[in-house]
């Protein structure tokens, strides 16, 4: 029973980080139909930022984590404004504009290897990495702090998204952005307004993961494909589908690597997705997407 | 604006092609080829080499070089890409001249960087990368400095059949460092006669560990060896101590660096770690300190070590009758081989790894530099601080 | 001879007279060596072309059918000591097979779906040949042995001669498919799936045709590296390698048919330009294709097809683009 506690947490805590992710990329992908290639780059600059104000600067936690959110959301404004933006006015082909993304991707992580170089730092922390013990269960106050995060940022999202009139038009463009601009919605508002938003997400999910992943310039690709592995998973129409997926994925790892086999956990996992999406095409709880389309 | 844009990516490409076609050198320089990760996940171990073989190379030209010729590095980052790497190596021979060429602190650039080197006929001196198959068997022109996975293991193994624990868990991450450093570990424990009661494996990027932890604590080992990079590291001790498995722990060499040390906290106190610099022999000190003063504080790892000695035994090399004649002559090919040649008879070569008075030897028939059972020097990992070990300290805590 | 004919083979004539005199014009092994990556990329990009830029099927996964096509090369010549030519063919068939078991669940997805399924196929690939150390000699990979061909064995420059030669065979395989009735039903699918089955077009049997036709692409050009590398290992189907493809294919220009050349020159000489920037390099590269697709978003040789045929390119697939990727307002 403890050890079924453990497992159950575990891939809370993974899932919690691939769904943060997941739901960023899906929160631009539903805006702007496309698929973030450096939203993992957001999570690293989010994990050293903090080095740079809380450790280099010696600025309070209150105070060094805001700033990461300004400066992240100050970079997804720029990603959107300068990379964006340009290539969808210029009629670029989907892929060309992923690539665009792939490029701010390299821009990021080399402006970051300028500022601070390239080895693993360690990224201070928010809350206490010291055990405490819940229910024979045993934990840190920093992990239960990362599913805390997420929890809070789903309800948010939801209420946002459901409950005021600014989601009802970010759900409209996410359905059909001609048809909102003609009812009077800022379609290239509400993109830009995804792009700030997911950075925001993602230099939070850095803040909260550094402490215990490192810090590293070239941490965020890897990243990224987790929160593609929770998009597709779970569907890419909405964060929450993405969300569930990433969930999912944590949970999933944490149960191949106890009951299975570890060596081959990874290959397993990608396995199941495919099978998954086989069976599935259009992720888990998508079917609301594929309709639209 | 559109035909703007084309002006300037005509011009860019223009501009490119010839930065491309003018890369002279000076003729007067002997030149050495550096091409390693110096900005991607292996990037501190990349560099730190790189300080090693700078500042003995720094410290040949500051009496004048060799033969009366500076010797000039040039550094190439090839990131962890196997193409890039590649390509530099040839670059770097070709393009720039070099006599030799060091780099190989990333394992799966070298089989590739090893064909070209071996084609081209010209050394090259590797560093960490610590598959046993690149020098075994022996490839004519591929020189490795630093210990191979099936040294690293004996000498796990060594400490731990000496402390008398006969279950032991291997836990590691899916890396190639990981995946192949579990493999030699088992291999040798089990020539002691250890029991891997358990072996397992984690992605780096899991932010818990804790489902590899407990499988390991319910095996019930008497000691657990962990085999990750630096973070991933500070997170499965993190996670053994909040699991309570409290056995006595080696952790690869990884753990020299700061990273480890800073994110595994208090629960890397006591672990052991399989270093090849002993901080306490005066020459490694004077090394140290030279370097310190050079580029700043870095903690004393092997990899550092490494480029130091390969760069001495290069420069020793250089000195080679044989080929200062061929360099003399500007016949840069002869002077490879008579380099290649002069490795393989250096003898015993004084190194700065290993415990007092440990020798690399080259021959005909090892290009492993380092051998026998003086490389290891532990260090153990006492209040976020390196000291040297007494390997006798592996034992089980009461 | 009419347009299209020319249109179709002035470049090839031009490709194929600068590959044939390229060995002239360089100097040494490691011009050589970028030369010949140069072909063995563009190959890959041909089959990325046909794949997306035609039949606008989008596969992250390609790395995985050029690590399949190496190992099978490598392994069919260690193992069965089969000929150069004939291991060739077997890389290529046996991709050809994987590409047609994959290909038929797979490419019921779409879009961003298909994606994602193809990557996950890549990286099952990487972790197997990473893991199954017994098979795929794991980390350190598998050497191949030195080629030889008939008999005689090959010198640097034969080398090169044989990489250019699959390229240049590529290149005509490309146009050929392009002209023929695939080429035109695929192009049909890519506009509108629903408007390609109500005339006749069975969509799925010429999807999964132009997944096996890519695979077999990029087993050539896996071979081909693995000849140049003289060894394949996981980093062939690593994550690099799709960046890589990704990267250009765009630049070079979608369905663009001398796209793939130029973009595999971009790629692999871009480094080397950048090298000198030192830690500057990955900036500066990142800067370098973003004004680059800004500038250009039809790519080099999406432009030049387009200058030198004046309405050429397909007003369907950037009114697709805007479809999906969101446009301003109107």
């Amino acid at each position: 029973m403890q050890t079924f506690g453990i497992l159950i947490l575990s891939g809370l805590t993974n899932g919690s980080v691939y769904a943060l992710v997941g739901l960023s990329l899906a929160m631009t992908y539903g805006a702007s139909r496309v698929i973030n290639f450096a939203q993992g780059e957001f999570v690293m600059l989010g994990a050293l930022s903090t080095v740079l104000f809380v450790t280099t600067f010696s600025l309070p936690m209150v105070v060094g984590i805001p700033m990461v959110l300004i400066v992240c959301a100050t970079v997804g404004f720029l990603v959107e404004r300068l990379a964006y933006r340009p290539l969808v006015r210029r009629g670029s082909q989907p892929l060309t504009i992923m690539i665009g993304t792939l490029a701010c991707a390299s821009i990021m992580t080399g402006t970051a290897l300028l500022i601070w170089g390239p080895n693993q730092l360690f990224v201070p922390n928010a809350f206490s990495l010291e055990g405490v013990t819940i229910a024979g269960i045993t934990s840190t106050p920093q992990q239960l702090a990362i599913i805390a995060t997420f929890a809070f940022l789903m309800a948010l999202i939801w209420f946002m998204l459901y409950r005021t009139t600014f989601g009802l038009t970010i759900r409209a463009v996410g359905i059909d952005p001609a048809v909102a601009t003609l009812m009077g919605i800022r379609a290239e508002t509400i993109i830009a307004f995804s792009f700030v938003f997911s950075a925001i997400v993602g230099g939070l999910t850095g803040g909260l993961v550094g402490p215990l992943l490192g810090g590293h310039v070239s941490m965020g690709i890897m990243l990224t494909i987790k929160g593609f592995m929770a998009v597709i998973l779970g569907g890419m129409g909405s964060p929450f589908a993405a969300a569930a997926g990433g969930i999912a994925i944590g949970l999933l790892e944490a149960t191949v690597a106890f009951y299975g086999n570890s060596f081959y956990a990874e290959p397993i996992i990608f396995g199941l997705i495919l099978m998954m999406l086989i069976i599935r095409p259009t992720g888990l709880l998508g079917e609301w997407e594929a309709n639209r389309k | 604006m559109r035909h703007f844009g084309k002006l300037v990516m005509v011009g860019m490409a223009a501009a490119s092609l010839a930065v491309a076609t003018g890369s002279a050198s000076a003729a007067d320089d002997i030149v050495l080829g550096y091409v390693d990760d110096l900005s991607a996940l292996v990037a501190e171990a990349g560099n730190d080499s790189l300080k090693g073989v700078k500042l003995a190379v720094s410290e040949a030209n500051a009496t004048g070089g060799v033969g009366g010729k500076k010797i000039r590095l040039v550094v190439y980052d090839g990131k962890v890409d196997t193409q890039l790497t590649s390509t530099y190596i040839s670059r770097a021979i070709e393009d720039d001249g070099a006599v030799a060429v060091f780099g190989g602190n990333v394992s799966g650039a070298i089989p590739s960087a090893m064909t070209i080197v071996n084609e081209e006929k010209v050394p090259f001196f590797s560093m960490s990368a610590a598959t046993d198959s690149f020098t075994n068997p022996v490839t004519p022109y591929f020189f490795r400095f630093g210990p191979s996975n099936s040294q690293d293991a004996a000498a796990v193994a060594q400490l731990i059949s000496e402390a008398g624990l006969k279950k032991v868990a291997i836990i590691n991450n899916s890396l190639p460092f990981g995946l192949d450093g579990s493999k030699a570990i088992t291999a040798a424990l089990k020539e002691k006669g250890v029991d891997v009661v358990i072996n397992e494996v984690y992605e780096v990027n899991s932010t818990d560990v804790s489902p590899q932890v407990v499988k390991v604590r319910d095996a019930k080992p008497e000691a657990v060896v962990v085999w990750p990079y630096p973070a991933d590291g500070g997170r499965v001790l993190r996670t053994m101590a909040q699991l309570n498995l409290n056995v006595p722990t080696v952790i690869a060499r990884v753990a020299l660096f700061d990273a480890f040390r800073e994110l595994a906290g208090k629960a890397a106190d006591g672990v052991l770690v399989p270093n090849t610099v002993d901080t306490e022999r005066p020459e490694v000190k004077a090394m140290l300190d030279k370097l310190t003063a050079e580029f700043g504080q870095r903690p004393p790892t092997m990899y550092i070590a490494m480029g130091y000695d390969g760069a001495k035994a290069a420069i020793q090399a250089l000195q080679d009758s044989k080929v200062q004649a061929a360099l003399k002559s500007d016949d840069l090919p002869a002077a490879r081989v008579a380099l290649r040649d002069a490795l393989e008879s250096i003898g015993t070569f004084s190194s700065l790894q290993g415990a007092a008075g440990n020798t690399l030897k080259f021959s005909s028939q090892s290009h492993q530099g380092l051998h026998g059972n003086n490389i290891f020097v532990w260090a153990q990992v006492q209040d976020g601080k390196l000291k040297k070990a007494d390997p006798k300290s592996f034992a089980p805590k009461n | 001879m009419s347009s299209t004919t020319l249109r179709n083979w002035l470049p090839a004539t031009v490709i194929l007279m600068i590959g044939a005199v390229l060995p002239w014009l360089l100097q040494g092994n490691f011009q050589l060596r970028i030369a010949m990556l140069t072909w063995v990329f563009a190959i890959f990009g041909m089959g990325f072309n046909l794949l997306y830029g035609i039949a606008g099927q989008l596969s992250l996964g390609q790395q995985a059918f050029f690590a399949i096509g190496a190992y099978t090369f490598a392994l069919l010549q260690i193992h069965f000591a089969l000929s150069l030519p004939l291991a060739l063919l077997g890389g290529i068939v046996v991709c050809a097979v994987v590409g047609l078991v994959i290909g038929l669940p797979v490419l019921r997805l779409r879009t961003h779906y298909l994606a994602m399924a193809t990557l996950m196929f890549a990286m099952i690939v990487h972790d197997v040949a990473l893991r199954w150390t017994d098979f795929t000699g794991g980390t350190s990979g598998l050497r191949v042995p030195p080629p030889s061909l008939f008999g005689a064995r090959l010198e640097r420059i034969d080398l090169y001669y044989l990489v250019f030669g699959l390229a240049a065979a590529a290149y005509c395989l490309q146009i050929f498919i392009k002209s023929t009735h695939l080429g035109r039903a695929l192009e049909a699918v890519k506009t509108d799936e629903t408007a390609a089955s109500s005339v006749g077009i069975d969509v799925t049997r010429y999807k999964v045709s132009i997944f096996v036709v890519a695979a077999m692409f990029a087993a050539v050009a896996g071979i081909a590296y693995a000849l140049v590398s003289r060894g394949v290992d996981p980093s062939y189907s690593g994550i690099g390698m799709v960046v890589n493809l990704l990267t250009l294919s765009v630049v070079g220009g979608l369905g663009s048919r001398i796209g793939p050349f130029i973009g595999a020159a971009i790629v692999i000489i871009a480094p080397q330009i950048l090298a000198g920037l030192q830690e500057y390099q990955t900036l500066i590269y990142g800067v370098g294709l973003l004004v680059f697709m800004i500038f250009l978003p039809r790519g080099i040789g999406g432009s030049i097809e387009r200058s030198a045929e004046g309405s050429f390119d397909d007003p369907k697939g950037e009114k697709s683009a805007r479809r999906i990727s969101r446009a301003e307002t109107p």
